[in-house]
């Protein structure tokens, strides 16, 4: 491919329109995710800040910002996201180091380092940093990847595994579990669509399932939940009271709900119901019913983010969107297992509906990413 | 370059081959399984467990917050108010919304208003905290003045803004206007305002309606939610009760009992009971000593009081609830005591409506008479002699009423007990009859001697009430009429609700029967041992009763006697019963005697009752010069005038001086004397100014009494006993005894007669 070609090919792309379903569900989730949001933070908002409204403005301000990056982002020619991937990582675990000694307290992990008017989680970075830097690399030597053999693909895949025990190295001292299942999953789809052959993929299944499961019976504050998850009756005013919250708040819709703006568990019974838990307040208010509308927009979102990737003009662009595309479908599944308990509680947040600016804008400017892809798709030739 | 070529289609066939298939299976994975056990999970939990757990939500949610409604107010037969509630409140704070640098001030402010600990205070907010309580209770029952304080502290304070620190929330208190009053018979309420005693728990259904509730979510504080998740539930107020207790003639019961119960040292207390004998309805009820409503717990008895004090701790609460217990008993309804020679009323009664007795049958007593192997002594040693059946009443007289029992019969005995109503309990509307201690008809038919003592009201116990049930039966005609305490319940708006009629029982004797013992129990009054109830101008009947305390090991010894008074007024037209019984009085032998020691109780609260209830006295022969007269204003007028008014009120005079004109008179205008006073009147100077000292009296015949009282320049007002011929009738009270009186002034005397054993 020379360069005209390239050149022709580009401007050729450039002009493509963005994926219009994928645009329209993104901001369709965000705004029933911020109506949501609205109605699960009234009672926590007028509590704590006699203003009912007060978190429902901060995240609207944030989403307009959040719509506006992702244009911007789905403007810029992804191929140069390929030179911002290795400062990502960088900042990325820059911050990860951080964190550790400036973060802020919640729930007696640090998580968060404050920026004065916003706070940043170095996880939600790092999540994308993974992203960017996996698709670079592997789609810079895609061929070291599909080794068959075990000591060349060993190598192939040791720097990124390097990077991965890196990331959930520092993340753990935080601890932050659900972090470290994200950037692992991230990290394992994003060798996988890089062509990693099964077995070895088998294999670095096993071991990292090996690895959670010492993990996870190893310390006592893993330990505690999954006995939590088996019985939240068990300690109710304790550490079973958010789950046992969470479960009331969804039985409590039944079919269709209690209608919107209706929930009572909002009421300073649920814990954080304009966070981690905003996907139990819709089940109360909007019924079995209204939540797996929700979950069914989450759907097509996500097969069209694989769709995209599918169709991607390059391995680059692939490697990107089923990143975005992943992360974002494995951080839904996990928000809604643990509304419902389906796993132990882990802190995951909904995207598009929980409260918290950075990570909205941030998982739009991912979005942005996917947009960007869309942009240049070859255009249809059957 | 053609192998090249094809070679990188193929390997771009294969990588977009790779790609396909690895998008497709994330596809599957995570735009298609993932979501199964979510929407499984979904509808295991909004659906499939929906029931369980929406209950579990709505249990947590909803919290059922009681309205409480005033307790209703207990009023006596006039609408005079004996039990009301009033608003209070509780002081609380909810812990978990104080700060720790306030925790100290609020403690400390708190316990200046409410005059209570602060630690303590300190201790239950940071204990409240720990457990994360949002309503600990500091004070509850905390009246107006304090509350406005506490909320003008939270004001002051600003403790109120947002989540308030400290709130105050309403609640009733039960207050006793008369304290002691009534108390037997009123109770009292205990935590929740719930009746644990007396007409207070009797009818605390109908007293504490219906507390309403409203149903409420609320969050978890316990605030309620902007929602409508609300239900109520209608409060009913407490209804009112109305009794038919008269508080002025409460008054006068309480106020006779408790001197009689103090001067005759009733070391076991006494009672009286007042009734309509019409209706059957509680006019007054009343034991001494007894307690302070308001304080239901404090033992209200000094000496009992002190000995408690004295007890160490390990046996103190076991003896102060007995004391407590005992100081709470109703003994006109929850106590048993020997009728003893008033139940001769009833052997009476029996005999003439069975007509085995006539007016000129006689009957002998050689002052003792043998039953079952079993001397019987009559009170009179040397024996009464020969005697009508009226005289045997008036000299109640054992040996002549184990005669007329006999006459009666075991089997017409006992039916007529019942009958009388001696052997169930009357079922009246007040807490914890007794029944009475009675034989099995086989026991005592078998036995001669109990057939014997039995028909003069020894060797079994009745309840008080009965007997005035069985006398009202005696008295009204023969009927018993259940006795009641409750008139009726009405709502607040006057609404009546339940309502008490006068209930029949039964008739037991006939209206015949009824009228001739109302006429032989008056002369029991008039001459026989009841001549100490007798009334001026009133037709007091009754019969007196006095018993060894039979079921006491050594009670003779220890000198254990029950004295009673059972009667009622007026004779002709029976309308008030009372009874007075005075249990383990302490006075010498010779006085303890139910003539001698509750029929003066009785003739002071008929004297009192009767004009209270408008009853007009009739004046009979002969007591015609002992009526009380009011003497008339005759200063300035002439003295033939002044002759002309003395005699219109019966007085006679004598003019001291030779005037026209009276210019002063003894005694002054207004006051009450006998009509067989002589006023003195001046017609020249005033009357002597000087003071003179009132003789004691105490002990002398009504003549040595008049006598003394006349030398020393008072006039004598003679009250209580009289009888002619005058014998036995002794002062046994009276006004003024050694003080300084104005030349002139009216001495009331009370006379008793010491002949009246029985």
């Amino acid at each position: 491919m020379n360069i005209e070609q390239a050149k022709r090919e580009l401007s050729r792309t450039e002009k493509g329109p963005m994926d219009l379903p994928f645009a329209l569900l993104v901001v369709l989730l965000n705004g029933i995710g911020l109506v949501m949001m609205f109605s699960a933070s009234y009672a926590l908002a007028a509590s704590k800040t006699s203003t009912p409204a007060f978190y429902v403005m901060r995240q609207g301000v944030f989403m307009v910002m959040g719509i506006a990056v992702m244009l911007m982002v789905s403007r810029f020619n992804y191929a140069y996201f390929r030179a911002l991937s290795l400062p990502a990582m960088g900042v990325a675990l820059v911050l990860l180091v951080v964190v550790l000694f400036v973060g802020s307290d919640e729930e007696e992990a640090v998580r968060w380092i404050n920026f004065g008017i916003f706070n940043i989680q170095p996880s939600e970075i790092a999540k994308a940093a993974v992203i960017m830097l996996f698709a670079t690399m592997i789609s810079a030597h895609p061929e070291r990847m599909a080794q068959t053999k075990l000591l060349p693909s060993l190598r192939g895949i040791a720097p990124y595994v390097g990077i991965l025990i890196l990331i959930a190295g520092l993340m753990a001292l935080q601890p932050h579990f659900s972090g470290i299942i994200l950037i692992l999953s991230v990290g394992a789809v994003m060798l996988y669509m890089g062509g990693l052959a099964y077995r070895w993929i088998a294999l670095v299944g096993a071991a990292g399932a090996g690895a959670m499961a010492i993990l996870i019976s190893a310390t006592d504050y893993a330990r505690a939940r999954i006995e939590i998850w088996q019985d939240p009756w068990s300690d109710l005013r304790g550490k079973g009271w958010q789950t046992v919250q969470s479960l009331y708040a969804v039985a409590s819709g039944g079919w269709f709900g209690l209608g919107l703006g209706q929930s009572r568990q909002k009421y300073s019974y649920l814990p954080a119901p304009h966070n981690d838990f905003v996907f139990a307040i819709v089940c109360e208010e909007l019924g079995l019913v209204g939540a797996l509308i929700v979950l069914f927009l989450f759907l097509l979102l996500i097969i069209r983010g694989y769709w995209i990737a599918l169709h991607a003009r390059d391995r680059f662009g692939t490697l990107l969107v089923s990143g975005v595309t992943t992360l974002l479908a494995i951080q839904t599944f996990l928000n809604v297992a643990v509304v419902t308990n389906l796993i132990p509680v882990t802190g995951i947040s909904m995207p598009f509906f929980s409260y918290g600016g950075s990570s909205l804008v941030i998982q739009m400017a991912e979005m942005g990413i996917v947009l960007a892809v869309s942009r240049q798709m070859p255009a249809y030739t059957p | 370059m053609e192998n090249e070529e094809k070679a990188r289609v193929s390997h771009r066939y294969k990588y977009n081959r790779m790609i396909l298939v690895r998008v497709l299976i994330l596809t599957g994975i995570f735009g298609f399984a993932m979501f199964i056990p979510l929407a499984l999970k979904l509808y295991d939990v909004a659906i499939a467990q929906h029931d369980e757990l929406e209950r579990k939500a709505i249990d947590q949610q909803m919290s059922s917050y009681p309205i409480t409604v005033g307790r209703g107010t207990i009023y006596d037969r006039n609408k005079n108010v004996l039990a009301v509630s009033a608003s209070v409140e509780t002081v609380c704070v909810s812990p978990r919304d104080i700060p720790a640098d306030k925790e100290k001030f609020i403690a400390d402010g708190l316990s200046e208003i409410l005059g209570i600990d602060s630690d303590g205070i300190l201790d239950r907010i940071e204990k409240g905290k720990k457990n994360n309580r949002a309503n600990e209770k500091i004070k509850e029952q905390v009246e107006r003045e304090e509350a406005d304080k506490v909320r003008a502290f939270i004001l002051a304070n600003k403790l109120s803004s947002g989540k308030p620190m400290i709130f105050l929330q309403p609640g009733s208190k039960r207050y006793y206007p008369n304290g002691s009053f009534a108390s037997n018979i009123i109770g009292f309420v205990g935590a929740e305002n719930t009746g644990l005693m007396g007409l207070e728990a009797v009818y605390n259904k109908q007293l504490s309606g219906t507390p309403g509730r409203t149903v409420a979510a609320r969050d978890s504080g316990g605030r309620s939610l902007p929602n409508q998740y609300e239900m109520y539930y209608d409060a009913l107020e407490g209804y009112d009760l109305v009794l038919t207790i008269d508080e002025t003639i409460q008054h006068f019961a309480e106020k006779h009992l408790e001197t009689a119960v103090i001067e005759n040292e009733a070391a076991n207390r006494g009672c009286v009971i007042i009734m309509d004998v019409r209706t059957g309805g509680i006019l007054a009820m009343a034991t001494k000593g007894d307690f302070d409503l308001n304080e239901p717990r404090e033992i209200a008895d000094e000496d009992i009081r002190r000995e408690l004090e004295s007890l160490g701790a390990d046996v103190y609460p076991e003896a102060l609830g007995e004391a407590q217990q005992a100081q709470w008993r109703n003994k006109a309804v929850n106590d048993t005591y020997e009728p003893g020679s008033v139940f001769k009323i009833f052997t009476a009664a029996m005999a003439l409506e069975e007509k085995v007795v006539n007016e000129s049958d006689r009957f002998n007593c050689t002052g003792s008479i043998e039953a079952g192997g079993h001397i019987i002594r009559c009170h009179k040693i040397a024996g009464h002699g020969s005697q009508t059946f009226l005289e045997s009443l008036l000299h109640s007289c054992n040996p002549a009423f184990v005669a007329i029992g006999d006459r009666v019969g075991p089997e017409k005995f006992y039916d007529y007990m019942r009958a009388f109503g001696f052997m169930e309990p009357t079922g009246i509307d007040l807490q914890g009859e007794a029944r009475a201690i009675i034989a099995p008809y086989e026991t005592y038919s078998r036995q001669a001697s109990a057939r014997a003592v039995y028909s003069f009201g020894q060797t079994f116990k009745v309840t008080p009430i009965q007997m005035i049930t069985a006398v009202c039966a005696v008295a009204n005609g023969g009927y018993l009429m259940k006795p009641y305490v409750l008139s009726q319940v009405a709502g607040k708006d006057g609404r009546v609700v339940e309502k008490n009629d006068p209930a029949p029982v039964r008739q037991v004797i006939s209206a015949e029967t009824s009228r001739t013992m109302c006429a032989y129990l008056e002369e029991c009054i008039n001459q026989g041992t009841g001549s100490n109830a007798y009334v001026k101008g009133y037709h007091v009947a009754g019969k007196t009763g006095t018993s060894q305390k039979r079921d006491i090991p050594d009670a003779d010894e220890l000198g254990l006697y029950v004295v009673s008074f059972a009667g009622f007024a007026p004779a002709n037209d029976p309308q008030v019963a009372i009874l007075v019984m005075l249990d383990e009085p302490g006075l010498d032998r010779a006085q303890r005697m139910g003539g001698y020691m509750a029929a003066p109780v009785a003739g002071r609260i008929f004297a009192d009752v009767l004009p209270y209830l408008g009853v007009i006295p009739q004046y009979k022969e002969g007591e015609a010069m002992s009526v009380d007269v009011t003497v008339p204003f005759v200063k300035k007028s002439p003295v033939s005038d002044a002759e002309k008014a003395a005699k219109k009120e019966g007085l006679t005079v004598r003019v001291i001086g030779d005037g026209d004109t009276v210019t002063d008179q003894l005694p002054a205008a207004g006051v009450l004397v006998p009509a067989s006073t002589e006023m003195i009147l001046y017609t020249e100077g005033i009357k002597p100014s000087e003071t003179v000292t009132v003789p004691n009296v105490i002990g002398k015949t009504p003549e040595q009494a008049n006598a003394e009282m006349t030398n020393a320049g008072v006039f004598m007002r003679p009250i209580g006993a009289q009888r002619t011929p005058d014998a036995y009738l002794t002062a046994a009270w009276q006004e003024f005894a050694g003080q300084e009186v104005p030349y002139g002034s009216v001495v009331s005397v009370e006379f008793r007669s010491t002949d009246v054993h029985d």
